[in-house]
């Protein structure tokens, strides 16, 4: 249970809850994570499948993603920022991190659609704690993919890996979530269901996230969906489209 | 039981490759023939709890191709320990190393785990298959899990791994029902000479395949099938939508350079 007659865990909480928040405008909006071309490979329509869809997601991509959120969180929490030799170390994991998670990704559809999303996450959270000092999406070469986005920004408002890794894994049961009551015309309520039956396995996540923080990146998990790959292949060359990926 | 196996090549004065080292024990064999080397299964195996280790070292300028005959099986054991089969390569400069063997099938009950570590040289060329039939005719697959680790000069061109049996497989987002998956890789220096937009897809009720370019510059070709024979032509597909744009774009090329995925 939150204590919440702590100030600092009120603060932190509500920081959570923003960046968590769909309204946040990091632009998830405008991606389905691989949702639209499921359904348009023919293999969703109902509640039951979009929950199968999203079990899928929780067991691969989204355990990749929470990992990398909570390192890059990690990685930014753990440098004394006055001390120019943290901070080349820093540089430099962080420059691994980036290369590590590209190397999971053979999809290019998907590490576009990653660090389209990362640029905008970290845009977005700069405006929203001007003192923060939320980095840009430039401090790794080719930009920072979404999830090493969250885990900056979750360090940035003095959050630590795990809350890193909730936002990262939550916000991949949320994305295709939202957009399947878009795409398919789903009870909405129905869906919060959904998502609110993923929190355990949610926690097992951010749980192995949390314990793999500090982890060599090269160890972190590498989980594939093959279908999602093929599918943003697919997906990019297919119009008419609602979502980018 | 546990298993070390070795393959190293060597550069005759020709510029021919000689395998200099072939050492296997079960249930691994090693088979030296003219098409490559090929990896038998010389026992009933791997059963839970075995281990295989092979090393392969590629040196500069060589040719390895590495075949086997018939899909492998993992089994079902009394051990609840994961059987392991562990691959390490190392391949010098301009050395090309074509790992081509058949599906691997992990049958009901069985826990079998691949990790396979591939680290070139600069200049090295690598067409690594791998093909996931999930379990026999009718049966529920065993767990696999198949970790694939590629590195040039320390630097991470690919880590991807690929878990069957857990019920997870089976989501609209991973395998969707299809009974087979499998992607090949290919890291070669003329694969620069591809157009940046180069792509090539295929989707259909049976099965569907992607051309990825990774961001190395490398590709990766992947699918996933109804079967293990839909997805060969899949992975067949996607390689020659490769060599017809190289050979288009690279006339210059002499033939044998082109990548060598044909199987």
């Amino acid at each position: 249970m939150l204590d919440l007659t702590r100030d600092h865990t009120i603060i932190a909480a509500t920081n959570l809850l923003l960046l968590a928040d769909g309204r946040f405008p990091a632009g998830g909006y405008a991606h389905s994570s691989g949702l639209e071309q499921a359904i348009a490979s023919g293999r969703i329509d109902s509640e039951e499948e979009l929950r199968d869809f999203l079990d899928g997601i929780l067991a691969t991509v989204a355990r990749t993603g929470a990992s990398f959120a909570a390192a890059s969180c990690d990685a930014w929490r753990t440098c004394d920022p006055t001390d120019p030799f943290a901070k080349s170390l820093r540089a430099e994991r962080l420059e691994r991190l980036a290369l590590e998670e590209s190397a999971r990704v053979p999809a290019p559809a998907l590490r576009e659609a990653s660090r389209a999303q990362g640029r905008q996450f970290l845009r977005a959270a700069a405006g929203t704690w001007p003192g923060a000092g939320v980095p840009s999406a430039t401090i790794v070469p080719l930009g920072a993919h979404l999830s090493m986005a969250q885990g900056l920004v979750a360090a940035a408002v003095d959050l630590d890996p795990r809350a890193a890794a909730l936002i990262s894994a939550y916000g991949a049961v949320l994305g295709p979530a939202t957009a399947a009551v878009k795409l398919l015309g789903l009870d909405p309520l129905s869906v919060n269901r959904i998502v609110a039956e993923s929190s355990t396995r949610i926690a097992e996540l951010v749980d192995e996230a949390g314990d793999l923080a500090a982890c060599a990146p090269a160890d972190l998990p590498a989980l594939t969906a093959p279908l999602l790959e093929t599918g943003s292949a697919l997906h990019a060359v297919r119009q008419p489209r609602m979502f980018a990926s | 039981m546990i298993c070390e196996a070795q393959i190293k090549t060597a550069l005759r004065a020709d510029g021919s490759t000689s395998i200099d080292q072939l050492g296997s024990t079960p249930p691994l064999r090693l088979m030296p023939t003219p098409d490559g080397i090929f990896i038998v299964g010389a026992a009933a195996g791997p059963l839970n709890g075995d281990r295989i280790a092979l090393e392969i070292d590629v040196a500069p300028g060589t040719v390895l191709n590495i075949r086997s005959a018939a899909a492998s099986m993992a089994w079902p054991g009394t051990s609840p320990v994961a059987s392991q089969f562990s691959i390490k390569a190392k391949l010098g400069p301009g050395a090309r190393l074509n790992w081509l063997p058949e599906p691997i099938v992990p049958i009901a009950g069985s826990l079998h785990r691949v990790v396979a570590e591939i680290d070139l040289a600069p200049g090295a060329a690598l067409a690594w298959r791998e093909e996931i039939m999930l379990g026999r005719h009718n049966e529920r697959s065993g767990e696999l899990s198949s970790r694939i680790e590629i590195t040039r000069a320390q630097r991470p061109l690919l880590r991807q791994e690929v878990v069957v049996g857990a019920s997870a497989h089976d989501s609209p987002a991973v395998l969707a029902g299809h009974q087979a998956t499998g992607s090949l890789t290919l890291i070669a220096p003329e694969l620069k000479k591809l157009d940046t937009d180069f792509s090539s897809q295929l989707a259909g009720p049976d099965g569907e395949m992607a051309v990825l370019e990774l961001e190395s510059g490398g590709r990766q070709i992947v699918a996933s099938a109804v079967g293990a024979t839909r997805l060969r032509k899949l992975l067949d597909a996607g390689s020659a939508a490769i060599n017809e744009s190289l050979a288009r774009s690279t006339d210059q090329i002499p033939r044998s350079e082109h990548v060598q995925v044909k199987s």
